[in-house]
């Protein structure tokens, strides 16, 4: 598994380097966001360690310059940052999942294992996020173009995320509801697709937020 | 001039010959055509300036000439360039001057007219604000040639107006005269005043500026500095430093996303953010703490904080674990909290009748306030001690 780690701080980025010695390959890793657009161009990694926080528009940046020309490098958006605005707004650049700088080496391989794959990584913070976001009914009425199969969680999405922020992992998800890994793979992957494609106004409101500044 | 230029061009010989840079005087009309026809531009400027001088149609042919020929260079003076682009100099300025000058000579002798007495002091006026209003964009010093120009031809046409409707003569215009001197003055001072006002917007934006950061050092000394001082002089004892970095995280995070100092007793997100707090202050395990929604704290609520409190505090105690996961999902019908580690666990039945902390502090008081209890556990698995209240049945 190649991975590249794009963070402007060199301490962290040999820090999560040598933190997933042995557990993954990782390739190169780049400081800003032109170093990261031209670094991955020419790695191709499988998956991409991104920092939300950069100069020069952070993780989004590099994530739209590169999504269309390399469809099939996955992000995995690593950030101190709690900011739901943030998060939001990477995850709907297109990042497939999100984790915070202080998880553990092991657990970053595994997010990045699962990433590599396709699935989605949530971290309890996004889980509590997603759950904040997709609380209630849907901001916008029928007949303005919203979507409900998109702009509403089925309950058991809804169930899968409040384990994911109650902190369970997915093993443990699929023993409690009785379901097997996929299956809570997969409803992980279409939260993650809701999340992406949603107009829902918390959604819009924070990534509007994410804008202004 | 002409003889001199390069070889000529397909477009020199056919359609409109283009006016010339090279050689020109005022708008290279005279140049191109003199080019273009082998006569010295001389004998052509002196015919436009004598017809000029006789009537004025040498004047208004050569500024139609000026803008209907393209430059050789391939700028052209189009009535678009005018609109766009700032004034390339005197020149353009005059040349546009004049052809306003004759259009409306031209529509004064068709008849298409209000009043002399309107309409040339209307253009000086006009004429003036252009120049001063041009200037205020600008940082340059205001004081120049312009801007005597411009006041000098705003006063001018105050006075061509005043005299020509004859109130400089009687008193009974004095108010007519007053109005124009009060315009006049609120025109020529005007931009001064808005160029001031925007000195005074940028300068109270620094001021602001400033004072936030001022702010944000001040905080930072009083925080971060701090704890970086402490954990260098507490090195050598890693629990400490990690209990000193997640303690100053917390706050800086806190103060970051602008939420109001911590006031335990404000709602319940507050109240476990604040537990989650003290635990990982008591005991140095760190506590994530997710919520979702939020409610008032009352005595319930606020019981079911304390609940909580109780399972972290466990949880530190004595699971062993890396961590605790708090999540709370709160709204008006209900409020859930679930506590977890993925430590040692426990087997129930195996605790001494003595400890009494699960018993009393945790399912006693979640039960008198009406809501329960929970507690998964096994030894090995972890623990975790789900707490919900139903607000609505209250």
């Amino acid at each position: 598994m190649r991975v590249v780690i794009v963070d402007d701080h060199q301490l962290f980025r040999s820090g999560v380097r040598s933190e997933l010695a042995g557990l993954v390959d990782v390739v190169a890793d780049a400081g800003s966001v032109a170093d990261a657009i031209a670094v991955i161009a020419a790695e191709k990694p499988d998956v991409v360690l991104l920092d939300v926080h950069m100069p020069d528009g952070g993780g989004v940046a590099v994530i739209e310059a590169l999504r269309d020309e390399l469809p099939a490098v996955q992000f995995l958006a690593l950030s101190v940052s709690d900011a739901a605005e943030d998060v939001i707004a990477v995850i709907r650049a297109g990042a497939r999942g999100y984790v915070t700088k202080t998880i553990s080496g092991e657990e970053l391989a595994d997010a990045i294992a699962r990433v590599a794959e396709g699935d989605a990584v949530f971290s309890p913070r996004l889980a509590g996020f997603v759950l904040d976001a997709f609380r209630g009914e849907p901001a916008l009425p029928a007949g303005t173009g919203a979507d409900p199969e998109i702009d509403q969680l089925t309950a058991r999405e809804l169930e899968v995320l409040r384990h994911l922020a109650r902190g369970y992992l997915y093993k443990e998800i699929a023993l409690r509801l009785g379901i097997s890994v996929k299956t809570v793979e997969a409803h992980v992957g279409a939260v993650l697709r809701k999340l992406q494609l949603s107009n829902r106004h918390e959604l819009s409101r924070w990534a509007m937020e994410r804008r202004l500044d | 001039m002409s003889s001199s230029t390069a070889p000529p061009e397909r477009s020199w010989r056919h359609g409109i010959p283009p006016r010339a840079k090279e050689g020109e005087v005022f708008g290279g009309v005279c140049a191109g055509l003199g080019r273009r026809f082998g006569i010295d531009p001389l004998f052509l400027r002196i015919a436009f300036v004598a017809t000029a001088a006789a009537g004025g149609a040498g004047g208004i042919l050569y500024l139609i000439a000026m803008v209907a020929m393209p430059a050789d260079d391939g700028s052209a003076v189009t009535v678009r360039s005018i609109a766009r682009g700032p004034f390339s100099g005197w020149r353009e300025a005059v040349g546009i001057g004049l052809l306003v000058l004759s259009l409306l000579l031209t529509l004064r002798a068709f008849g298409v007219w209000t009043s002399d007495v309107l309409v040339w002091p209307l253009m000086l006026t006009g004429a003036g604000l252009a120049l001063l209003w041009r200037q205020a964009g600008s940082r340059r010093p205001a004081v120049g040639l312009r801007t005597v120009l411009g006041v000098g031809l705003i006063v001018g046409g105050g006075i061509a107006f005043l005299s020509a409707t004859n109130a400089l003569g009687g008193l009974g215009h004095l108010s007519l005269a007053a109005g124009v001197v009060f315009v006049g003055t609120v025109l020529v001072f005007g931009p001064w005043w808005l160029r001031l006002s925007q000195a005074l917007t940028a300068e109270r934006a620094a001021r602001i500026r400033s004072q936030e950061r001022a702010e944000v050092a001040a905080h930072l000394h009083d925080s971060v500095l701090q704890t970086l001082a402490l954990i260098q002089r507490r090195s050598g004892d890693p629990r400490e430093v990690a209990s000193l970095a997640r303690q100053q995280e917390r706050e800086l995070r806190a103060w970051l996303n602008d939420a109001p100092a911590a006031d335990a007793a404000a709602s319940l997100a507050a109240a476990l953010h604040a537990a989650a707090a003290e635990i990982e202050r008591l005991h140095g395990v760190p506590v994530e703490v997710v919520v979702v929604g939020d409610c008032a704290l009352d005595e319930r609520t606020a019981a079911m904080a304390a609940a909580a409190r109780e399972a972290m505090a466990n949880a530190a105690r004595f699971s062993d674990a890396a961590k605790i996961d708090v999540y709370a999902e709160a709204g008006d019908a209900r409020a859930e909290v679930f506590v977890r580690d993925r430590g040692a666990g426990f087997d129930r039945a195996a605790v001494p009748a003595d400890r009494r902390g699960l018993r009393d502090s945790i399912e006693g008081r979640m039960e008198r306030h009406g809501g329960r209890a929970a507690i998964v556990t096994a030894p090995g698995a972890g623990t975790e001690v789900e707490l919900t209240l139903e607000r609505s049945a209250a």
